[in-house]
């Protein structure tokens, strides 16, 4: 901004000076009396010859000349006029060009700015964006490694239930007699409720086999087999508070 | 890790839990093996001894008739940690300890007249519940008798079944004395005690078969130095001859309604089976083949015959229609198969099967057509079924005489009959009681 | 199974002649005219070879058989034949052949059997010429052992037929 009125400031006296030196032209002009027109110029008399002459004529000349001279002088301050009005045309034109760039510099200043601005704002966003990601996939990965831990611990629980499973199944199947004459296709669902420690506390036949003894003999495998094999974990005994066995003689009849 | 210990435990809790709502399934556990055997039953000797012991072990006889019938695998009482006697006595848990699925208490007592008390109590161990009770008045002869009752009382309750311990046995003994033999005809308990003699001869006897209301035992006899058929009343003694014609008068089948027995005849020319009705010894004529044709057996609804028969070279067994029609052959594998008899729901038929000179007593399933052998001593003969179907009596060899014994029908347990005087053959399975045994 | 009687009763044959007459293995029935009651002419001494054959055949009352079988085979049919004869030459004299078995497979079939037995050597005599009121045939089966192991050579001595007069 500042350049800027310098530059006002420059061109001001810069004026002034161009103003100056026209009118010193302008006077040695009027001084030697610089032709500059192409115009032949009229060849003045001899004065000679004007002397003699005619009065009226040289009088009316020298009225014509000095009309003349009056009219070139006109024209000329009026060129003179002309050209400072163009000078300083000229000049403000060229303040203008010069505001209009400098503004434009200016414009072209803030416009780069800003682009900066945007750009840096763009990077900072960038930045905190991916520092954001960063954080997330921390925390993502904070996420997987828990749910990694907690999937272990879920397919342990479940390796832990199937084990069970199997130990209970083992239990009850040596403690279960089956009566002669069983046959495959014979069915016999308990229901069992299970204490803490694996004991039974209730066996019920769900659904009957159609024979008595084949059902007296699934509910006292099932009592002998008591207490089940159990776990101490809580969650895990959930699983087998209540439980049904289904019986389903298979092998050799 | 351990600090994460609890708050896994928490997850886990939570999973479950919501695992379980989730679900909302009970968990089934799928059980398919299992011991094949007896039910594990605890029998406490009996109490209430007099001044002297009674003259049975009511107990004793009560484990050996559940211990032969394969059904129950009676515990060892040096195990017992009690031995109670009386109802007040029993203490649940000392059974569960030894895993008995039943128990059995009773008592002997003296009462008037020579007479005996017998109690018995019949419990369910895991339920605590007593499942039969009962007590009687006996002579002392018969306590054998009253056990048997009480082996059928406690059969019955735990399988569901009808039990064969009061039913009778016979068949022929015959003894050497220097170069003369004695041959009798005798019916015993179901075990072999207690034998009473109901026809004694010097020549041979053959084929006891018993009428389906068990009065009358009917059998060959070689008296007449032939085999000639006869039938005996076994309460009165009395006896008649039912066929002597020319050549061989044989194996006496009854019908299941009593008014026929099938036999085998060799009249006219070679062996045959006939139908003779009872009431007028009318003759029918069954088989007509150059072969032989024997050993017939009724179907338990007197519709058909099973038969053995060599027409196809070897001895085999053969079915037709009780009027002789629509002979079909039911053996094909082993080389020969002979004497066979239906079981009482008519599903299976018990013979002898032979194989390379060995001789076992088998069973036929006759649904599936399978041969399954029950023994695999060599010389096996006269496989009887019992009327439950469950075990079938036979005749072997042991310690180089002939003996009885019993299998369980699916093959597991095997036990010798008490031994008899001589060498024992021919056993024929009584039906079931149609009287009841008055005290 | 065959070839092992087959073998043992070619044995058996062999033994048999040897016994008969050593060298000289003769069909006594074919050579030998006189014929009566058993041992009456061996005093006659010139050809005792031969009739001691014929009175030895004669003193054989039993007639035997392979397992399962009522085939008479050739040296068996010799003794058939001989007391066939000797019925054929005495009409007052009848015959009771009694057949048996070893212990082995079911009574019933057994006595079928015997029965079988019997009639296969009722049938040889009578077409030698002996008439049917005179020839008796009865089973006993597995019923009157002679030998009583549980081996074959008792099982071999048990399946027979009994001639009895």
């Amino acid at each position: 901004m500042q350049s800027g009125n310098l530059r006002t400031l420059l061109g001001g006296r810069k004026a002034i000076f161009y103003a100056v030196l026209v009118h010193l032209t302008l006077v040695a002009l009027v001084a030697i009396g610089f032709r500059w027109q192409a115009k032949p110029a009229v060849v003045p008399a001899k004065v000679v010859q004007a002397q003699a002459v005619n009065d009226a004529e040289t009088q009316k000349e020298i009225e014509r000349r000095k009309k003349q001279e009056r009219e070139r002088q006109a024209a000329d301050a009026k060129r003179l006029q002309e050209q400072t009005k163009i000078i300083e045309q000229k000049r403000k034109d060229e303040d203008k060009r010069k505001a209009a760039e400098a503004d434009k510099k200016r414009k072209d200043d803030e416009a780069r700015q800003a682009e900066v601005k945007k750009k840096k704002e763009t990077e900072e966003r960038r930045k905190s964006a991916e520092s954001s990601l960063k954080e997330q996939l921390v925390h993502e990965e904070k996420e997987r490694t828990e749910a990694k831990v907690k999937a272990e611990q879920a397919a342990r629980a479940q390796s832990e239930l199937a084990r069970l499973e199997g130990l209970i199944r083992q239990k009850v199947e040596r403690n279960w007699v089956r009566p002669a004459g069983w046959t495959k296709g014979m069915e016999c669902v308990v229901r069992v409720r299970l204490a803490p420690t694996g004991e039974v506390i209730n066996a019920t036949v769900a659904r009957s086999s159609g024979s008595a003894a084949f059902d007296r003999s699934v509910e006292n495998a099932v009592y002998k087999a008591s207490p089940l094999p159990m776990s101490e974990d809580k969650g895990l005994f959930e699983h087998f508070r209540e439980l049904e066995l289904r019986f389903r003689p298979e092998g050799q009849a | 890790m351990k600090t994460v210990l609890q708050p896994m435990k928490c997850i886990l809790a939570v999973l479950f839990a919501g695992y379980a709502a989730l679900a909302s399934a009970i968990l089934t556990i799928e059980i398919t093996q299992g011991v094949d055997g007896g039910l594990p039953i605890s029998i406490v000797p009996f109490g209430g001894a007099g001044k002297e012991p009674p003259p049975q072990d009511v107990a004793a006889v009560i484990e050996a008739d559940l211990a032969r019938s394969g059904r129950f695998t009676p515990l060892d009482k040096k195990d017992f940690v009690s031995r109670p006697t009386d109802d007040k006595q029993v203490v649940f848990k000392d059974w569960r300890i030894v895993k008995a699925e039943a128990l059995v208490i009773g008592s002997v007592k003296p009462a008037a007249g020579g007479r005996y008390q017998v109690e018995f109590r019949l419990y369910d161990v895991y339920k605590e519940k007593q499942l039969a009770g009962y007590s009687y008045v006996v002579a002392a002869d018969r306590l054998r008798a009253v056990a048997h009752q009480i082996s059928d009382i406690i059969y019955e309750k735990l399988t569901g079944e009808p039990g064969v311990f009061s039913t009778r046995i016979a068949y022929v003994t015959r003894e050497q004395t220097g170069k003369r033999f004695n041959y009798k005809l005798q019916i015993a308990d179901s075990d072999g005690y207690q034998p009473v003699t109901v026809l004694s001869s010097v020549e041979p006897l053959m084929s006891p078969a018993w009428s389906p209301d068990g009065t009358r035992l009917a059998y060959v006899s070689f008296e007449q130095r032939r085999p000639v058929l006869y039938m005996q009343n076994v309460v009165t003694g009395t006896r008649r001859r039912i066929a002597e014609f020319n050549g061989i008068n044989s194996a006496p089948a009854w019908s299941p309604d009593g008014t026929q027995l099938a036999l085998t005849l060799s009249r006219d020319g070679n062996p045959e089976i006939y139908l003779m009705r009872l009431s007028d010894n009318a003759l029918t004529r069954l088989t007509s083949h150059p072969a032989i044709d024997t050993e017939p057996s009724w179907s338990p609804d007197g519709k058909e015959i099973a038969f053995t028969s060599d027409r196809g070279g070897k001895p085999q067994i053969y079915r037709m229609r009780a009027d002789g029609s629509n002979v079909e052959r039911l053996t094909f594998e082993g080389e020969y198969n002979a004497r066979a008899s239906y079981s009482a729901d008519g599903k299976m038929l018990t013979l002898v099967s032979g194989a390379q000179g060995r001789y076992h007593a088998a069973l036929l399933h006759l649904q599936s057509s399978t041969l399954q052998m029950l023994t695999d001593t060599p010389l096996d003969e006269s496989p009887s079924f019992a009327p439950n179907g469950r075990m079938i009596l036979y005749a072997t060899e042991h310690g180089g005489r002939g003996v009885l014994a019993s299998v369980s029908a699916d093959g597991r347990v095997r036990q010798l009959l008490k031994l008899q005087e001589g060498d024992v053959r021919e056993p024929a399975w009584s039906p079931f009681n149609r009287t009841t045994p008055t005290n | 199974m065959d070839k092992k009687i087959l073998f043992s009763l070619l044995g058996l044959a062999a033994l048999a002649l040897t016994a008969c007459g050593g060298s000289e293995a003769t069909k006594p029935a074919v050579e030998d005219k006189s014929v009566g009651a058993a041992g009456a002419d061996t005093d006659a001494g010139v050809s005792g070879k031969s009739l001691d054959a014929k009175a030895d055949l004669l003193a054989k009352r039993r007639v035997y058989f392979a397992f399962d079988s009522s085939a008479v085979d050739a040296e068996n049919r010799a003794i058939v034949e001989a007391h066939a004869a000797y019925l054929a030459a005495n009409k007052n004299i009848k015959v009771v052949l009694e057949g048996h078995t070893d212990e082995r497979g079911t009574r019933e079939y057994n006595l079928a059997l015997g029965e079988r037995r019997a009639q296969a050597v009722e049938r040889m005599v009578k077409a030698l010429g002996v008439s049917a009121d005179r020839v008796k045939n009865v089973s006993y089966g597995e019923e009157k052992a002679l030998a009583m192991d549980h081996t074959e050579t008792a099982w071999a001595l048990n399946r027979r037929v009994e001639i009895i007069y």
